[in-house]
């Protein structure tokens, strides 16, 4: 274990990956010089086969993604921005999310379409969406959200290993966030959650850049007597459905936190799991916390107020333990 | 619509207008990372050639030197509207500025596409880069099949229909070959044999049941 940032450690599992299966090759735009840092040293490591700058050209991107994959190759897509997705999406929602079932299980799509989402850099609206609520919709294709850095090591390589079209979404502005990093290979199931604080009172689920924040409201509010579960679902595709289940059993409560915008969110399809399988384990309706129906805006201090912050989980929290919260 | 067959390196023909542009640029990178020779074919309509993503496979094609041959059959309809309505230019005019070679054949000649796709093929095994073939030609069958039950104004003339049928790619070959000293029996003989397999695939699709409903809760993922 050695203490890293979230981009470390994404690019630890991309070069160890690329290391060990020659098939595996990587583009997008600027990869070889690295926005983020999380391809950085790759072109030079492994050389312009495998590692490529694409021009500004998703649907081209993703379109040769899913034929390369096709052709058998292991393919890393780099979409930099969640929001690039929409501009490349014919081929994730047409292509890669349906080719196999259309054509009676003939291939596999071994692709993972990476990139950056959400707000709070002041990246403005066309660059700060969270567009997992979308892919999770489509039904072919797995989506992954680490919340820590050793997740997101754990969590990316087995998503370059699987045979499926897996989206690996990296929440903006924490990669420069550390924590213990298990050296050399290291993976981690799929659709497992992860209770990354147990708790009594309350189950929080809390999703990629609500991690932190979740965990920093459950210990604040240990000093007001309440104590809460914080549940990382860390994929929502597959979604570990039992363990948010046995957590609400334990808890009577949820709350949860999603940087989507709430409408058919990733907190509103755990909302309805929770009340279709625990109705009657319920002691208070439940919260979702989410961005409302708008888009991000530019202005630092109307960003903090639209993003979920720990003022308004806290509240939501603390909401599920009062009389009106039934009203 | 959807027949694909992987084991042979088909990708399947696309729901989505265009759609195999994107999936044979990404298998003309495989092909070039085998460096086996492999070259990578979309086909495409003139409808297909007014997607976006035609100009992004043109111009990454060209700067990555893809073995791609892009193959535009240029039919006359883009869906139920007349190319002329709705595509300005000219298809092949499409790759020039991208410095990829780009030409226009007699859709309707075999001979005249089989060489031509020869010649790009051989470029594109060179190192070269893609080819654009702008193929024209004439869709003698609707867009739909069962597109006159509901169809409630023509979009076309019979006339002009039946002068292309007398233009059929297959019979004008046929004719060709004749005319080469083929022996009519050959000829024959090589056409029912395709109209006996065209038969029995049929028959057999006929004749097989309907799908388990189990069936549709599986290959969503491997």
């Amino acid at each position: 274990m050695a203490r890293k940032r979230t981009i470390q450690a994404i690019n630890e599992a991309l070069s160890q990956e690329m290391e060990r299966d020659p098939r595996l090759i990587l583009f997008g735009e600027d990869v070889e010089i690295s926005l983020f840092g999380d391809t950085t040293g790759l072109f030079s490591k492994f050389g312009p086969g495998r590692v490529r700058n694409t021009p500004i050209s998703e649907q081209i991107m993703t379109g040769a993604a899913v034929g390369a994959a096709a052709a058998g190759y292991r393919v890393i897509c780099h979409m930099m921005y969640g929001n690039f997705v929409y501009t490349g999406f014919d081929a994730i929602a047409n292509q890669a999310a349906k080719l196999r079932y259309m054509t009676n299980g003939q291939v596999k799509l071994p692709i993972v379409f990476m990139a950056v989402i959400g707000g709070g850099r002041s990246a403005a609206a066309q660059h700060s969406d969270s567009i997992h609520p979308l892919i999770m919709n489509l039904g072919g294709i797995k989506v992954v959200m680490p919340g820590s850095p050793a997740d997101a090591k754990g969590l990316l390589t087995t998503a370059i290993r699987d045979d499926n079209p897996v989206v690996f979404l990296q929440a903006a502005g924490r990669g420069g966030e550390s924590g213990d990093v298990p050296e050399g290979e290291y993976s981690l199931p799929l659709g497992v959650a992860d209770i990354k604080r147990p708790g009594s009172d309350v189950t929080l689920v809390t999703i990629g850049s609500m991690v932190r924040p979740g965990l920093r409201v459950a210990s604040d509010l240990e000093k007001e007597g309440i104590s809460v579960e914080v549940l990382d679902p860390r994929t929502l595709v597959p979604l570990d459905e039992d363990a948010i289940v046995a957590s609400v059993r334990k808890t009577g409560r949820l709350v949860v936190i999603d940087e989507a915008r709430q409408y058919c969110s990733a907190a509103s399809e755990i909302a309805a799991l929770v009340s279709e399988r625990c109705f009657d384990f319920l002691k208070a309706p439940v919260a979702r916390v989410n961005v409302p129906n708008i888009a991000i805006p530019y202005s630092p201090p109307l960003e903090r107020v639209v993003i979920p912050n720990e003022a308004r989980i806290a509240d939501a929290v603390r909401g599920t333990f009062r009389k009106t919260a039934h009203l | 619509m959807h027949v694909a067959d992987f084991s042979r390196g088909i990708l399947g023909a696309n729901g989505i207008v265009g759609g195999g542009i994107g999936l044979a640029t990404g298998a003309a990178l495989a092909a070039q990372l085998d460096g086996q020779g492999k070259v990578a074919v979309a086909f495409f309509g003139d409808g297909g050639a007014n997607q976006g993503v035609l100009m992004e496979a043109l111009n990454l094609g060209a700067i990555w030197k893809l073995p791609l041959l892009l193959v535009c059959e240029n039919n006359g309809f883009s869906e139920f509207s007349p190319t002329p309505t709705v595509t300005a230019g000219q298809i092949a005019d499409r790759g020039r500025p991208f410095g990829v070679c780009s030409v226009v054949v007699d859709g309707n000649n075999v001979l005249e596409v089989w060489r031509t796709a020869g010649e790009a093929v051989d470029r594109a095994r060179r190192g070269e880069g893609p080819t654009l073939i702008e193929a024209r030609t004439y869709r003698t069958r609707g867009h739909v099949e069962t597109e006159n039950t509901f169809l409630s104004t023509k979009y076309r003339d019979e006339n002009e229909v039946e002068a292309w049928k007398a233009r059929d790619p297959i019979k004008a070959y046929a004719a060709k070959l004749a005319a080469d000293g083929v022996a009519a029996a050959e000829i024959e003989a090589l056409e029912r044999d395709i109209a006996m397999q065209v038969e029995s695939a049929y028959v057999a699709a006929a004749a097989a049941p309907w799908p388990e409903i189990e069936s549709a809760y599986q290959h969503m993922f491997a």
